[in-house]
C-alpha cells in the first residue's frame, strides 16, 4: 500500500491492514471525517436540542390550540323589558342623561 | 451507482444506527411550529379559510312576521331562542355603526370626527383586522365606543357549518380579549342588511348565534358608502325615512378609500344634531348594559398569547418567504443550467469524432466483491462478452457467503481472484490497484452488469492525455416496481442532466462506483482510495479533479445495477451516500481557497454541489409546508395549480433527459407520486445524515440484500 499524501494536507491515506479490528484501527489513524470520538459534540447538541424541541412542541400545541376556538359564547348583556314596537312619534325619554 | 458496503457489523457492539428520538422529534416539532405560524399569519391577513361566496336571498317562509317588520336589533338569546324578539332604536336617537374595520388608515380619522362631536358609536370589527391592528381596537375601546363581532374571516355565514360559525365567533372573541381585554355581546353577520332582508337561509344563523348569547344588530339605513356614491348620496341615504324616527346607520371604516365616508360622517352628524337627534351606542339606545365586557383570567391570557403568536407569525413570514425564494432560485437555477448545458453537452458528444487516438490497449477491470453470491456470476459473465481486451481482478473482501468459491469455480482465464480479509471497499480497491497490470483501471461493483461495449466506450476518452478519469452511465435494471421506477427517473435525470451540466463546467463531483475508469497515474498521485469517508468514489473523484485532471462523462458506457428494492434498503443506501458525500465535501473544503485546478473546483464545483445537493434539499421541507398550508388552509386550487406547473416543468425536463438517454418515457407516469413520497424520503435521509454529521456519530452499514435480478443488459 502506498503512503502518498493527497492533495490536501488532512487526508493522508491510512491503509487498512487485513485482520485489524476496527477499534484498534481507529486508535492508530485519524478518525474519519465528521466523527467525534469523545461524543462531546453529540452531548452538547443533545443538551441544546431537547429544550428547543420541547419548547417547539409546546409552542406548536399552544398555537394549534388557540386555533380551535373553544369559547364562542357571548358575555351577558341585560336588556330591560320593553315592547318591541315603540310609538313612531313622541317625546324623548326623560331618562336619557 | 450502487456502492460497496463498509465493514461487516460487529456482533458485539450494539447498532448505533438506532436513531435517538431527538433527531426526529426536533425537526417535527419545529415543522409543526412553522405550520402553526403559517396558519396564524394566514388568519391575520384573512388568507386562510377565506370564502368569498355570497348567497342571494330566498324565501322567507320560516321567518316570523314580527321580525321582518320589526326593528334592527334581534334578540334570540336564551329562552327567546324559540320566539326571537326585535327592538327598534327609540325616536330621535341615532346609532352610527362602522363595519369591517379597524383599518389603520381610516379608523383613526373616524375616531377623530366622533371625538370632535363627543359621540360614541358601534364598531363591528372582524377578527382578522383585530389581530392585525390591536392598537386601533384599544383606541376604540378607550374612547368609549362599543365593539361588535363581525365574524373573523368575513364569510357569508349562510354557507358555513354551525361549527364554523361557532369558530368564527370564538376566534374573534379571542382576538378581542387579546388586544383589548374585552368580549362583545353584539353580533352583525357579514353581508347583512336590514331586518326585512331576513330569509330562510340566514334566519337559522341568527338563531344559532342567539343560542350562543349574541344580540344581532342589523341596520335601518344602508348608506352604501363602500360603493363610493359621492358624499351627498351617503348623507342622503343616512337620513331617516320619517323625521324623528330612531335609526341605526351603516357605514364602513375599512375596505378601500373611505374619504367620502369621513366627509359624509361630518355632515350626517351636523344635520341630525340640528334635527334634535341624540347619538348613542346600541346598548345605550336599548337602555341595556354595555355590550363590550372586560374579561379576566384564562380568557384574557389565551387571547394575549394568540395575539403575540399572530404578531410573531406576521413577522416570521418574510423570513420563510425568503427561504422559499432561495429554494425556488436554486431549483429553477439548476433547471436553467441543465437546460442550457445539457444540450451543449449532447451536441458536443455527437459531433466529436474521438478523444484522440482510439484507445485499444488492454485495461484492468477491478471487481471488489463482498458477499455477492447472487450477482457475481452475472457480473463476470457480462465481462466475457466485452469487446475490449480486459484483465479482470476480483477482490474478495472477506466474503462469508462463498463468493470467492463461485468465482474460482467459474475458472475464467482472464479473471484473477485475490482473497483478502475484510477491510472495506477502499482497501479492496487499493489491493486491486496494486495488482493491476495495465495503466487504465476500470472499477465496477460486484452487483453490476456491463454491456459488451461498456468498457470500450468508457476508456475511449483516455485518448486525451489530460483526462484522468471517466464517469460511466449507471442504469437501474429493476425498474418495474414503483420504487425502482423512481430511482430510474432519478438516475436518468442525475446522469443525463446533472452530470452533463457538471461535465460542461468540468467539475463532475462523483464517478459512480458502479462504472468508472481512472488512469493509474492519477490514482497514484492522489494516493489511491481513501477510507476517510463513506463515499470513497466521491472522495477520489474530487481528489483527482483537485490534482488538475479532467473528468468526463461517457454516456454510452452503460452499466446495469440493481437498485434497492425496499424503502429500508434505499434509506440505508442513501443515508450512506449523502453522509459520505458531505464527508467528501468537507474533506476537500480547503479547495475553496486553493490555487490552480483545486481552487477552480473549490470555487465552482463545490459551491454547486453544496447548494444543489445539500442546501436545496435541506430547505425543501419548507416547500411542502407551504404546499400543505395552501391546500388545507388557503387557496387549494391555486396552490395545486402552481404545484402542478412545477411537476409539469420537471416532467418536461425528465422527458428530455429520457430522450437524451434513449429511454422510453413510460416510467415518467410515476413522477407525480415520486414528488409526494420519494422527494420527501430523500430530504429526510439528508437531514438525518446531516444531524449525524453534526453530532459526530459513527455509522455502520448493513449490506443490501441482493436478489440477482439484474442478469443481463436490459433492452432499453
Amino acid at each position: 500500500m502506498r503512503q502518498v499524501a493527497t492533495s490536501f494536507g488532512r487526508g493522508s491515506v491510512h491503509s487498512v491492514q487485513p485482520g485489524v479490528a476496527e477499534s484498534r484501527q481507529v486508535e492508530s489513524a485519524p478518525a474519519p471525517v465528521f466523527v467525534d470520538q469523545s461524543g462531546l459534540r453529540s452531548r452538547h447538541l443533545r443538551r441544546f436540542g431537547w429544550p428547543v424541541s420541547v419548547v417547539g412542541a409546546i409552542l406548536a400545541a399552544a398555537m394549534g390550540g388557540s386555533l380551535i376556538g373553544m369559547q364562542s359564547d357571548a358575555p351577558a348583556m341585560e336588556i330591560p323589558p320593553k315592547p318591541s314596537y315603540l310609538p313612531a312619534k313622541g317625546p324623548l325619554s326623560p331618562s336619557w342623561p | 451507482m450502487s456502492r460497496h458496503q463498509r465493514r461487516r457489523q460487529s456482533l458485539l457492539r450494539p447498532r448505533r444506527l438506532a436513531a435517538p428520538p431527538l433527531r426526529f422529534f426536533m425537526p417535527l416539532s419545529l415543522l409543526a411550529c412553522l405550520l402553526a405560524l403559517l396558519v396564524l399569519r394566514g388568519l391575520a391577513t384573512n388568507e386562510a379559510f377565506h370564502d368569498t361566496r355570497i348567497a342571494t336571498s330566498v324565501d322567507k317562509t320560516t321567518v316570523p312576521e314580527n321580525l321582518l317588520k320589526g326593528g334592527p336589533v334581534i334578540d334570540a338569546r336564551g329562552d327567546k331562542n324559540e320566539r326571537p324578539v326585535s327592538y327598534r332604536i327609540p325616536d330621535r336617537t341615532v346609532v352610527l355603526s362602522f363595519d369591517d374595520g379597524p383599518s389603520p388608515e381610516w379608523t383613526p380619522k373616524i375616531l377623530e370626527v366622533l371625538a370632535a362631536h363627543d359621540i360614541r358609536a358601534d364598531f363591528f370589527v372582524t377578527g382578522a383586522m383585530t389581530t392585525r391592528h390591536p392598537e386601533l381596537i384599544r383606541q376604540i375601546v378607550a374612547a368609549g365606543h362599543e365593539i361588535g363581532v363581525h365574524s373573523f374571516t368575513h364569510p357569508d355565514l349562510v354557507y358555513q357549518s354551525e361549527a364554523r360559525i361557532s369558530w368564527e365567533l370564538a376566534q374573534t372573541q379571542l382576538a378581542l380579549a387579546g388586544v383589548a381585554g374585552v368580549h362583545s355581546a353584539l353580533f352583525r353577520p357579514p353581508y347583512s342588511s336590514d331586518a326585512s332582508a331576513l330569509d330562510d337561509w340566514n334566519y337559522p344563523v341568527i338563531k344559532y348565534v342567539g343560542s350562543h348569547g349574541y344580540l344581532t344588530a342589523f341596520i335601518d339605513r344602508d348608506t352604501h358608502d363602500w360603493k363610493r356614491p359621492g358624499v351627498d348620496a351617503i348623507v342622503e341615504a343616512a337620513m331617516p325615512r320619517k323625521p324623528g324616527a330612531g335609526e341605526l346607520i351603516l357605514l364602513h371604516d375599512a375596505g378601500g378609500d373611505r374619504t367620502e365616508t369621513i366627509a359624509a360622517l361630518e355632515q350626517i352628524i351636523v344635520k341630525l344634531q340640528g334635527e334634535g337627534y341624540r347619538f348613542a351606542t346600541v346598548s345605550e339606545a336599548l337602555g341595556a348594559t354595555n355590550a363590550t365586557v372586560p374579561v379576566h383570567g384564562y380568557q384574557l391570557w389565551a387571547g394575549k398569547c394568540f395575539i403575540w403568536a399572530s404578531e410573531a407569525a406576521v413577522l416570521t413570514l418574510p423570513v420563510l418567504v425568503a427561504l422559499l425564494a432561495v429554494v425556488g432560485f436554486l431549483n429553477f437555477g439548476r433547471f436553467a443550467l441543465m437546460l442550457v448545458l445539457a444540450p451543449l453537452h449532447a451536441r458536443r458528444s455527437r459531433k466529436r469524432g474521438g478523444w484522440g487516438p482510439p484507445v485499444t490497449e488492454p485495461v484492468t477491470v477491478l471487481v471488489p466483491a463482498y458477499n455477492e453470491r447472487e450477482c457475481i456470476a452475472n457480473t463476470l459473465n457480462s465481462l466475457i462478452a466485452s469487446d475490449h481486451p480486459i484483465e479482470v481482478i476480483v477482490i474478495d473482501d472477506g466474503s462469508t457467503d462463498g463468493t470467492a468459491d463461485i468465482v474460482e469455480a467459474m475458472n475464467l482465464p482472464f479473471v484473477r481472484l485475490i482473497r483478502k480479509a475484510n477491510g472495506g471497499k477502499s482497501s479492496a480497491l487499493n489491493t486491486g490497484i496494486a495488482a493491476a497490470s495495465h495503466d487504465i483501471i476500470v472499477m465496477m461493483d460486484g452487483d453490476t452488469v456491463f454491456e459488451p461495449s461498456t468498457v470500450r466506450e468508457l476508456v475511449q476518452p483516455f485518448g486525451d492525455r489530460g483526462i484522468g478519469a471517466v464517469a460511466g452511465n449507471a442504469k437501474v435494471g429493476n425498474r418495474d416496481s414503483l420504487i425502482g421506477a423512481w430511482q430510474h427517473i432519478e438516475y436518468v435525470l442525475g446522469h443525463n442532466l446533472d452530470r452533463r451540466m457538471y461535465d460542461m463546467l468540468n467539475v463532475i463531483p462523483t464517478i459512480p462506483g458502479a462504472v468508472g475508469a481512472f488512469r493509474k497515474e492519477a490514482l497514484r498521485r492522489v494516493g489511491g482510495m481513501s477510507d476517510d469517508t463513506l463515499a470513497e468514489d466521491t472522495d477520489i473523484t474530487m481528489a483527482v479533479l483537485c490534482d488538475g485532471w479532467r473528468i468526463v462523462y461517457a454516456e454510452h458506457a452503460r452499466a446495469w445495477t440493481e437498485a434497492p428494492a425496499s424503502i429500508q434498503q434505499l434509506w440505508s443506501q442513501r443515508y450512506r451516500w449523502s453522509y459520505g458525500s458531505m464527508q467528501a465535501m468537507w474533506k476537500h473544503r480547503r479547495a475553496v481557497t486553493s490555487r490552480g485546478p483545486a481552487g477552480r473546483f473549490g470555487r465552482i464545483g463545490l459551491p454547486l454541489v453544496v447548494l444543489f445537493g445539500v442546501v436545496a434539499p435541506l430547505l425543501a421541507p419548507l416547500v411542502d409546508m407551504f404546499l400543505l398550508y395552501g391546500v388545507l388552509f388557503a387557496d387549494a386550487p391555486i396552490t395545486l395549480a402552481s404545484w402542478g406547473g412545477f411537476i409539469l416543468l420537471q416532467a418536461v425536463l425528465s422527458w428530455y433527459a429520457f430522450r437524451l438517454d434513449g429511454e422510453k418515457p413510460l416510467h415518467l407516469i410515476s413522477l407525480p407520486i415520486q414528488q409526494l413520497v420519494y422527494r420527501q424520503l430523500m430530504y429526510i435521509v439528508l437531514l438525518q445524515s446531516t444531524i449525524t454529521a453534526l453530532t459526530g456519530g459513527r455509522l455502520r452499514w448493513q449490506k443490501l440484500r441482493r436478489t440477482g435480478e439484474v442478469a443481463a443488459p436490459v433492452e432499453a
